[in-house]
């Protein structure tokens, strides 16, 4: 039995009239692309390639010139449709005039919740948000990572199965953007869809399974990321208190082999991301209590093709 | 999941509710400390003397009452037109607007919502007004009775004099007619904000749709006149331009003058019931094609 | 394109409904135009008058709040006696304002009374140019309240207003005009009931005073008197007992005094007052006369008169 996928667009095209010519500019050409329940998948391409277009379309504030966008099976252009969504905006801004509680409040009234269900949702989304003690304070006073965390809160109040995020960590200092790639994370966990579009090319690599890479409004690469990125025919090692003598020994037994070919050797570099994120911890203000330290994850999509690490 | 209706009145009130709370954190209720003052300096007021008439007792209170509904009316028109001019555009700058349109809200239930958000501020608003010029009016009614009592008192008057005057001046004061003013200019209101609503799912500029709807404001004034002229004025001594354009008027434009029963209760005249309930079913009728005509074009909007 | 579409949807929608509504509307303007709820369409060069702001607002159902603050300024004006500028303020309030009876009577009385007295006592201007101005600003005052008459015919107070102003003494009266707006008013339904004694017994004694119809006002008279004994006034009564003296109407037999006067102390002393009115024409027949007669008899000495 075929499972429904979560997000299918179907030949996507999108046309604006141009303001100066007679001919009209087609933001998205003949985009094709399913995502399955549980997947993290991440649209990446440089501005203007019909990223925003493409989300918006699913959504519904769009209409396709031609093709179709569906969500759990159904139309992207029936308001039904987004019961099962939850959506970050790019920059999002809320209502100044609310509080953060208030503010989840309505969106989670707008999705239909009443009564407890409103005060548990709420309760629990500042929580995982990180967000109690700022739940009084009128958005109009929030930082910029604030409103990212309380427009995650909004997008999850009504459990969608569904979540699109467009550039979630645009902004973002690299602690709060540590917090959300967690997030999204312990979400693909519970089985919940993502959709997420960023030009950060490092943190998309991290936490997306499959990757669509769109030029022009058009989808020229699809795929799943550790097919797309492995370079099939190398494999990286990384070793801790190695002596010259052991590392000579290597070497020789690569020489030695015959279709092996030496690369390269040296020190690995950190980043300066996981540098902060370790500053940071020492100085055990801001971090969650999640390690997940880089050197892992790098480890593990490396893990791909050829033998024996 | 639940299913989504078309129109969903719980949704429309949550809408509307958060509209409310937010035009009231703009602090538009300072308006109401403005009209406060001015109330109080208006009910000071004095008639200048003059020997021919026995009523500037009548006179004052008509003044009264005419700076009271005059700010009133002049009040919700301007706040209906610009608070529902304001609250798209606003919403689409703010990016707001998305996050409310991804959540599973028809677009009919966000027009409709805004619109009563605004409707229901002008209806607290009125209502506050008019509870305090009730107050000032019984204060000087009563005043002025007393005054009238006490040179009837000094000069004889006749019994029936007296009832006449008595009545005359209790006539100028709060009556159940005068609320019905009130409730006429709400009715204006109601039309203009629908009105403003249709413009601004046209255009995304507040200004722009607070100027059209002003001169569509000024041009129901005449749509009475454009219509008597079409329907009751016979003779071929008139050109076929002028035939046209008044008969486009009177079709397309409401006809505000039927709301100026204002003047009239501030003049402590009397409303029949029949003819409240004629304008509520007229507002009722604006009110309604005007919202379907903008959802019919905001539904397709793109953003 | 889509957006021609759409106004082309949202006009044909407008005019339908438009359509549909348009004797709806008509009906209900009737209605309220009847039960004068709604004034009358303003007169043509009025909103010229009135100022850009002024128009605005007047046709914005404003009408009430922008005649006050108009008749304050003309208050203004009377104060500064700038009787052209007055003039033409209520010229506007009362097309503002057509149905308020106190805006026709005080722009009247600032002509007809205010200003002609001033122009009347200017010392700048050559006696035959005050009494023109005198006259003018009567006439114009007259004027006024002809058109308060004529936009609300059945207003008894206007009606009496002119009455008035026609048989002021120290005007320029006009008796003939004055009866016939003493009629008038009479004719309205509105006056009440404890003003209709005094206002007849007014015109009575406007009628009397116009010596062609004094057989007329002795008929009214007469029935005034014998109507109500709150009419057995004292003008009324000389006034009566002169008309008998001068008109005979042979199908009517003549108030004997001990019927009109209450005794022969109390007529001599109204006779002796209503004498003084002698030269405001009222019938003066016989007074004179019996007025001597009386003194005589009561033993009154009469300084020569």
């Amino acid at each position: 039995m075929e499972e429904t996928p979560a997000v299918q667009i179907n030949r996507l095209v999108k046309e604006f009239p141009s303001p100066f010519r007679k001919t009209k500019v087609r933001a998205v050409n003949d985009v094709s692309l399913k995502i399955m329940p549980g997947e993290v998948y991440g649209l990446i391409g440089p501005n203007g390639s019909g990223k925003s277009t493409t989300m918006k379309a699913l959504l519904g504030l769009l209409r396709p010139t031609a093709g179709s966008c569906h969500v759990f099976g159904k139309n992207s252009l029936k308001t039904d449709s987004r019961q099962e969504i939850g959506f970050l905006p790019e920059n999002p801004y809320f209502y100044k005039h609310l509080t953060g509680e208030e503010t989840l409040r309505f969106y989670a009234k707008l999705c239909g919740l009443r009564g407890k269900k409103i005060k548990t949702r709420v309760d629990e989304m500042l929580e995982m948000v990180s967000l109690q003690d700022a739940r009084k304070r009128r958005i109009g006073g929030y930082s910029k990572g604030m409103l990212q965390r309380i427009g995650l809160a909004q997008a999850l109040i009504h459990e969608p199965r569904l979540l699109i995020l467009d550039e979630p960590t645009a902004g973002v200092d690299p602690v709060g953007s540590r917090q959300i790639r967690d997030l999204i994370v312990s979400l693909r966990e519970r089985g919940v869809t993502v959709f997420l579009c960023s030009h950060l090319l490092e943190q998309v690599q991290e936490v997306c399974d499959h990757v669509g890479i769109i030029f022009n409004g058009s989808l020229v690469k699809e795929g799943r990321l550790d097919d797309l990125i492995a370079i099939e025919d190398q494999t990286e090692v990384v070793i801790r208190h190695a002596s010259d003598h052991t590392l000579t020994k290597i070497r020789d037994v690569i020489n030695d082999s015959k279709n092996t070919e030496f690369v390269r050797m040296g020190k690995p570099r950190t980043t300066l991301e996981r540098l902060f994120l370790d500053e940071a911890k020492k100085s055990d203000s801001l971090l969650v209590d999640k390690d997940t330290l880089p050197h892992v994850v790098i480890a593990s999509t490396n893990k791909k093709g050829g033998d024996h690490a | 999941m639940r299913k989504n209706s078309f129109f969903s009145p719980s949704r429309i009130l949550v809408i509307a509710s958060h509209t409310f709370t937010q035009l009231v954190r703009m602090k538009v209720f300072y308006f109401l400390a403005v009209f406060a003052l001015l109330m109080i300096a208006a009910s000071f007021f004095e008639m200048p003397y003059s020997r021919t008439t026995e009523d500037t007792a009548e006179q004052e209170l008509i003044i009264l009452k005419s700076t009271a509904m005059g700010s009133m009316a002049m009040f919700s028109v301007l706040f209906a037109i610009a608070a529902t001019a304001l609250l798209i555009p606003k919403d689409l700058e703010d990016r707001t607007l998305y996050t409310i349109l991804s959540k599973p809200v028809p677009r009919l239930d966000y027009l409709i919502g805004k619109l009563s958000g605004v409707l229901l501020l002008v209806v607290v608003s009125l209502l506050l007004m008019d509870g305090l010029l009730c107050l000032i009016l019984n204060y000087r009614t009563d005043g002025l009775l007393a005054v009238e009592l006490e040179k009837a008192r000094v000069q004889g008057w006749p019994k029936e004099y007296i009832q006449m005057r008595h009545d005359s001046i209790t006539q100028q004061g709060v009556t159940w007619d005068l609320h019905a003013g009130v409730a006429a200019i709400f009715f204006k209101a109601t039309i203009m904000a629908s009105i403003a609503l249709l413009i601004s799912t046209f255009s995304s500029s507040t200004l722009f749709t607070i100027v059209i709807s002003v001169v569509i404001y000024f041009v129901g004034h005449f749509t009475a006149d454009a219509r008597n002229y079409w329907l009751h004025s016979h003779g071929s001594n008139v050109s076929q331009e002028l035939k046209m354009a008044s008969q486009g008027v009177a079709l397309i434009f409401p006809d505000f003058q039927l709301y100026n029963i204002i003047d009239a209760t501030i003049e402590g005249k009397t409303v029949s019931a029949s003819i409240i309930k004629k304008l509520t079913v007229l507002t009722l009728f604006y009110t309604g094609i005007y919202s379907v005509l903008a959802w019919f074009t905001f539904r397709k909007k793109e953003f | 394109m889509r957006i021609v579409f759409q106004i082309v949807v949202i006009l044909c929608v407008l005019i339908g409904f438009g359509a549909a509504k348009l004797s709806y509307e008509d009906q209900l303007n009737k209605d309220m135009v009847e039960n004068q709820l709604i004034q009358p369409s303003l007169k043509q060069g009025t909103n010229l008058q009135l100022g850009q702001t002024g128009a605005a607002v007047a046709l914005g159902g404003l009408r009430s709040l922008v005649a006050a603050m108009w008749n304050l300024r003309a208050f203004i004006h009377f104060e500064k006696l700038d009787w052209i500028k007055l003039e033409e303020s209520y010229g506007v309030i009362t097309t503002l304002q057509p149905q308020t009876t106190h805006y026709w009577d005080t722009g009247a009385w600032h002509l007809h009374t205010n200003a002609s007295v001033h122009y009347n006592e200017d010392r700048n201007l050559s006696p035959l140019r005050r009494k023109a101005l005198r006259k003018l600003y009567i006439d114009k005052g007259s004027a006024l309240l002809d058109e308060g008459v004529r936009q609300n015919p059945e207003n008894w107070k206007l009606h009496i207003s002119l009455a008035r102003l026609w048989s002021d003494r120290f005007k320029l009266p006009d008796l003939q005009r004055a009866v016939t707006h003493y009629d008038n008013s009479l004719a309205t339904d509105t006056m009440p009931g404890y003003k209709r004694k005094q206002y007849k017994r007014f015109r009575f004694y406007s009628l009397a005073r116009i010596p062609a119809r004094k057989k007329e006002a002795l008929n009214d008279g007469t029935e005034l008197f014998l109507s109500t004994p709150d009419n057995h006034l004292p003008n009324l009564v000389c006034c009566l007992f002169a008309l008998q003296n001068a008109v005979e109407l042979p199908e009517k037999i003549p108030i004997p005094d001990n019927d009109l006067f209450p005794d022969e102390k109390t007529q001599y002393t109204w006779l002796t007052n209503y004498w003084k009115n002698r030269h405001i024409s009222y019938p003066m027949d016989g007074v004179l006369d019996k007025r001597r007669e009386l003194a005589i008899k009561l033993g009154i000495p009469t300084p020569d008169q």
